[in-house]
Protein backbone atom coordinates (compact mmCIF):
# COMPACT_ATOMS: atom_id res chain seq x y z
CA UNK A 1 0.00 0.00 0.00
CA UNK A 2 1.12 3.56 -0.14
CA UNK A 3 2.83 5.20 2.58
CA UNK A 4 2.88 8.71 3.02
CA UNK A 5 5.39 10.22 5.61
CA UNK A 6 5.62 13.35 6.51
CA UNK A 7 9.19 13.84 4.21
CA UNK A 8 6.49 13.05 1.68
CA UNK A 9 7.91 9.76 0.53
CA UNK A 10 5.43 8.19 -1.73
CA UNK A 11 6.57 4.02 -2.90
CA UNK A 12 6.41 3.46 -6.95
CA UNK A 13 6.22 0.23 -8.31
CA UNK A 14 7.41 -1.47 -11.68
CA UNK A 15 5.69 -2.63 -14.43
CA UNK A 16 6.91 -5.43 -16.93
CA UNK A 17 7.09 -2.60 -19.67
CA UNK A 18 9.80 -0.69 -17.58
CA UNK A 19 6.95 1.92 -16.02
CA UNK A 20 6.69 3.33 -12.45
CA UNK A 21 3.48 4.10 -10.67
CA UNK A 22 2.02 4.50 -7.93
CA UNK A 23 2.11 0.88 -5.54
CA UNK A 24 -1.67 2.53 -4.94
CA UNK A 25 -2.76 1.06 -8.12
CA UNK A 26 -1.30 -2.34 -7.88
CA UNK A 27 -2.87 -5.01 -6.31
CA UNK A 28 -0.62 -8.13 -5.06
CA UNK A 29 -1.90 -11.64 -5.48
CA UNK A 30 -1.01 -14.49 -4.44
CA UNK A 31 -0.33 -17.79 -7.43
CA UNK A 32 -3.50 -18.98 -5.99
CA UNK A 33 -5.70 -15.95 -6.32
CA UNK A 34 -3.73 -15.05 -9.97
CA UNK A 35 -5.17 -18.40 -10.98
CA UNK A 36 -8.79 -17.41 -9.82
CA UNK A 37 -8.75 -13.95 -11.60
CA UNK A 38 -7.33 -15.25 -14.84
CA UNK A 39 -10.25 -17.58 -14.97
CA UNK A 40 -11.95 -15.11 -14.08
CA UNK A 41 -10.72 -12.52 -17.08
CA UNK A 42 -11.02 -15.68 -19.11
CA UNK A 43 -14.90 -16.10 -18.15
CA UNK A 44 -15.90 -12.98 -19.25
CA UNK A 45 -13.55 -12.16 -22.19
CA UNK A 46 -11.32 -9.95 -20.56
CA UNK A 47 -7.07 -10.37 -20.66
CA UNK A 48 -5.43 -9.83 -17.21
CA UNK A 49 -2.21 -7.94 -17.65
CA UNK A 50 0.17 -9.82 -14.41
CA UNK A 51 2.82 -7.94 -13.77
CA UNK A 52 6.27 -8.97 -11.85
CA UNK A 53 7.26 -7.46 -8.50
CA UNK A 54 10.08 -6.98 -6.76
CA UNK A 55 10.94 -10.32 -4.83
CA UNK A 56 9.06 -12.62 -7.08
CA UNK A 57 5.95 -11.14 -6.69
CA UNK A 58 3.06 -10.87 -9.22
CA UNK A 59 1.06 -8.00 -9.41
CA UNK A 60 -2.07 -6.71 -11.27
CA UNK A 61 -3.29 -3.25 -11.64
CA UNK A 62 -5.98 -2.10 -9.47
CA UNK A 63 -8.77 -0.94 -12.58
CA UNK A 64 -8.27 -4.05 -14.02
CA UNK A 65 -9.38 -5.87 -10.51
CA UNK A 66 -11.96 -3.65 -10.23
CA UNK A 67 -13.19 -3.77 -14.06
CA UNK A 68 -13.13 -7.90 -13.40
CA UNK A 69 -15.23 -8.14 -10.18
CA UNK A 70 -17.31 -5.68 -11.89
CA UNK A 71 -17.98 -7.90 -14.78
CA UNK A 72 -17.77 -11.28 -13.27
CA UNK A 73 -21.15 -12.99 -12.31
CA UNK A 74 -21.87 -14.50 -9.36
CA UNK A 75 -21.19 -18.22 -8.94
CA UNK A 76 -23.86 -20.57 -7.85
CA UNK A 77 -23.35 -23.47 -6.07
CA UNK A 78 -25.71 -26.00 -6.42
CA UNK A 79 -26.15 -28.71 -4.20
CA UNK A 80 -25.63 -32.21 -5.95
CA UNK A 81 -26.99 -35.43 -4.62
CA UNK A 82 -24.94 -38.52 -4.75
CA UNK A 83 -26.22 -42.17 -5.24
CA UNK A 84 -23.88 -44.54 -5.00
CA UNK A 85 -24.52 -47.56 -5.65
CA UNK A 86 -22.22 -50.74 -4.42
CA UNK A 87 -21.53 -53.71 -6.61
CA UNK A 88 -21.81 -57.04 -5.29
CA UNK B 1 14.06 24.67 -4.49
CA UNK B 2 16.18 22.46 -6.55
CA UNK B 3 19.26 23.49 -8.82
CA UNK B 4 19.51 21.75 -12.00
CA UNK B 5 21.37 20.72 -14.98
CA UNK B 6 20.13 20.47 -18.22
CA UNK B 7 19.70 20.48 -21.88
CA UNK B 8 17.27 20.96 -24.11
CA UNK B 9 17.39 18.23 -27.32
CA UNK B 10 14.80 18.94 -30.27
CA UNK B 11 13.55 16.97 -32.92
CA UNK B 12 11.11 16.47 -35.45
CA UNK B 13 7.32 15.21 -34.72
CA UNK B 14 6.43 14.87 -37.78
CA UNK B 15 9.51 12.14 -38.06
CA UNK B 16 6.89 9.62 -36.06
CA UNK B 17 4.15 8.18 -36.91
CA UNK B 18 0.65 6.90 -35.06
CA UNK B 19 2.70 4.80 -33.27
CA UNK B 20 6.13 6.04 -32.16
CA UNK B 21 8.17 4.87 -34.96
CA UNK B 22 9.87 7.07 -37.05
CA UNK B 23 9.06 6.40 -40.48
CA UNK B 24 12.28 6.13 -42.30
CA UNK B 25 13.51 4.21 -40.23
CA UNK B 26 11.82 1.96 -37.71
CA UNK B 27 12.90 3.59 -34.87
CA UNK B 28 10.92 4.58 -31.61
CA UNK B 29 10.82 8.19 -30.23
CA UNK B 30 12.20 5.80 -26.89
CA UNK B 31 15.14 5.41 -28.52
CA UNK B 32 15.98 8.70 -29.69
CA UNK B 33 15.41 9.73 -26.12
CA UNK B 34 17.86 6.79 -24.87
CA UNK B 35 20.37 8.51 -27.03
CA UNK B 36 19.61 11.63 -25.54
CA UNK B 37 20.05 10.29 -22.18
CA UNK B 38 23.39 9.06 -23.26
CA UNK B 39 24.42 11.93 -24.56
CA UNK B 40 23.60 14.42 -21.18
CA UNK B 41 25.75 11.55 -19.50
CA UNK B 42 28.59 12.05 -21.99
CA UNK B 43 28.40 15.91 -21.76
CA UNK B 44 28.08 15.72 -18.06
CA UNK B 45 29.99 12.44 -17.31
CA UNK B 46 29.72 12.64 -13.73
CA UNK B 47 25.89 12.99 -13.92
CA UNK B 48 22.92 11.19 -15.36
CA UNK B 49 19.40 12.38 -16.36
CA UNK B 50 17.04 12.08 -13.56
CA UNK B 51 14.12 14.34 -15.10
CA UNK B 52 12.42 14.27 -18.83
CA UNK B 53 10.51 17.73 -19.22
CA UNK B 54 8.08 17.65 -22.44
CA UNK B 55 4.56 18.52 -22.72
CA UNK B 56 1.59 16.26 -23.02
CA UNK B 57 1.43 15.60 -27.17
CA UNK B 58 5.48 14.50 -26.74
CA UNK B 59 4.60 12.60 -23.73
CA UNK B 60 1.93 11.22 -25.61
CA UNK B 61 4.43 10.19 -28.46
CA UNK B 62 6.53 8.87 -25.80
CA UNK B 63 3.97 6.09 -23.91
CA UNK B 64 2.81 5.12 -27.88
CA UNK B 65 6.68 4.54 -28.23
CA UNK B 66 6.92 2.38 -25.16
CA UNK B 67 3.69 0.39 -26.19
CA UNK B 68 1.92 1.73 -22.74
CA UNK B 69 -1.27 0.34 -22.09
CA UNK B 70 -4.49 2.55 -23.23
CA UNK B 71 -5.31 3.21 -19.21
CA UNK B 72 -1.41 4.71 -18.44
CA UNK B 73 -0.93 8.72 -18.63
CA UNK B 74 3.14 9.57 -18.74
CA UNK B 75 4.08 12.07 -17.04
CA UNK B 76 3.16 14.48 -13.76
CA UNK B 77 1.96 18.13 -14.00
CA UNK B 78 4.47 20.65 -12.59
CA UNK B 79 3.43 22.72 -9.65
CA UNK B 80 3.88 25.70 -11.83
CA UNK B 81 1.58 24.13 -14.51
CA UNK B 82 -1.85 25.87 -15.92
CA UNK B 83 -3.92 23.86 -13.60
CA UNK B 84 -2.55 24.25 -9.97
CA UNK B 85 -0.47 26.95 -8.21
CA UNK B 86 3.06 26.36 -7.20
CA UNK B 87 2.69 27.66 -4.14
CA UNK B 88 0.24 24.97 -2.69
CA UNK B 89 0.20 21.30 -2.56
CA UNK B 90 2.59 19.47 -4.89
CA UNK B 91 1.09 16.10 -4.03
CA UNK B 92 -1.96 16.93 -6.01
CA UNK B 93 -0.59 14.46 -8.96
CA UNK B 94 -1.08 11.98 -6.20
CA UNK B 95 -4.39 12.63 -5.54
CA UNK B 96 -5.47 13.28 -9.30
CA UNK B 97 -3.75 9.64 -9.55
CA UNK B 98 -5.98 8.25 -6.88
CA UNK B 99 -9.22 9.72 -8.51
CA UNK B 100 -8.72 9.45 -12.16
CA UNK B 101 -10.00 6.65 -14.77
CA UNK B 102 -5.63 7.01 -15.74
CA UNK B 103 -3.24 5.22 -13.76
CA UNK B 104 -0.04 8.13 -14.29
CA UNK B 105 3.08 7.02 -14.82
CA UNK B 106 5.90 8.76 -12.95
CA UNK B 107 8.53 7.29 -14.44
CA UNK B 108 10.43 5.10 -16.76
CA UNK B 109 12.83 3.12 -17.11
CA UNK B 110 16.52 4.96 -17.47
CA UNK B 111 18.61 4.27 -20.50
CA UNK B 112 21.76 3.17 -18.34
CA UNK B 113 19.19 0.41 -15.93
CA UNK B 114 20.94 -2.39 -17.61
CA UNK B 115 21.12 -5.10 -14.87
CA UNK B 116 17.96 -6.94 -14.70
CA UNK B 117 17.25 -10.02 -11.79
CA UNK B 118 16.06 -13.15 -12.86
CA UNK B 119 12.46 -12.25 -12.47
CA UNK B 120 13.17 -9.21 -14.93
CA UNK B 121 12.95 -6.40 -11.95
CA UNK B 122 16.19 -4.30 -12.61
CA UNK B 123 19.02 -3.83 -10.25
CA UNK B 124 18.97 -0.65 -8.60
CA UNK B 125 22.52 0.63 -7.31
CA UNK B 126 21.83 3.29 -5.03
CA UNK B 127 25.91 4.10 -5.34
CA UNK B 128 25.72 4.30 -9.11
CA UNK B 129 23.07 7.78 -9.50
CA UNK B 130 21.40 5.63 -11.93
CA UNK B 131 17.19 6.23 -11.21
CA UNK B 132 14.70 5.66 -13.36
CA UNK B 133 13.85 8.69 -15.20
CA UNK B 134 11.11 11.23 -13.37
CA UNK B 135 8.57 12.40 -16.36
CA UNK B 136 7.24 15.93 -15.65
CA UNK B 137 4.64 17.55 -18.33
CA UNK B 138 5.77 21.22 -18.79
CA UNK B 139 3.14 22.75 -21.16
CA UNK B 140 4.79 25.95 -21.97
CA UNK B 141 7.48 23.55 -24.05
CA UNK B 142 6.90 23.16 -27.93
CA UNK B 143 5.78 19.67 -29.56
CA UNK B 144 9.75 19.27 -30.48
CA UNK B 145 11.28 19.48 -27.58
CA UNK B 146 12.62 17.51 -24.71
CA UNK B 147 14.40 18.68 -21.95
CA UNK B 148 16.89 16.47 -19.77
CA UNK B 149 18.21 17.47 -16.29
CA UNK B 150 20.12 16.22 -13.08
CA UNK B 151 20.09 17.87 -9.41
CA UNK B 152 23.13 19.48 -8.96
CA UNK B 153 24.99 21.59 -6.06
CA UNK B 154 27.57 22.94 -8.23
CA UNK B 155 27.03 26.71 -8.84
CA UNK B 156 28.49 27.22 -12.14
CA UNK B 157 27.37 29.56 -14.67
CA UNK B 158 25.21 26.34 -16.69
CA UNK B 159 23.28 25.66 -13.26
CA UNK B 160 19.66 27.27 -13.20
CA UNK B 161 17.73 27.44 -10.31
CA UNK B 162 14.22 25.84 -10.80
CA UNK B 163 11.85 26.03 -8.61
CA UNK B 164 10.01 22.81 -8.71
CA UNK B 165 8.68 20.79 -5.61
CA UNK B 166 8.99 17.28 -6.29
CA UNK B 167 8.19 14.73 -4.26
CA UNK B 168 10.50 12.28 -3.11
CA UNK B 169 10.32 8.78 -4.63
CA UNK B 170 11.53 5.80 -3.14
CA UNK B 171 11.57 2.36 -5.57
CA UNK B 172 9.80 -0.59 -4.42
Amino acid sequence: MMERTDEGKWHLIRNDNGEWISSDNAVFLSKMELCIMRAAAAKVGRELHVQHGPNGTFWCYHIEIEELERLSPKLEYKQRELRIHKSR
Amino acid sequence: MEREISITYTFNPADYDARGRKRNSGTTFRDAVKKFERDFHQVHPSDYALNLYANSHTMSLLARSCYAAPHLLYGMDLPHGRSFDPEQDPYINHEMDRHSRHIYVYGIDSAFMTEFAENGYPILDEDSDIYPLTLLVDDTMRDDAVRLAAPTLDDGNSVEDVNINLPIFEYA
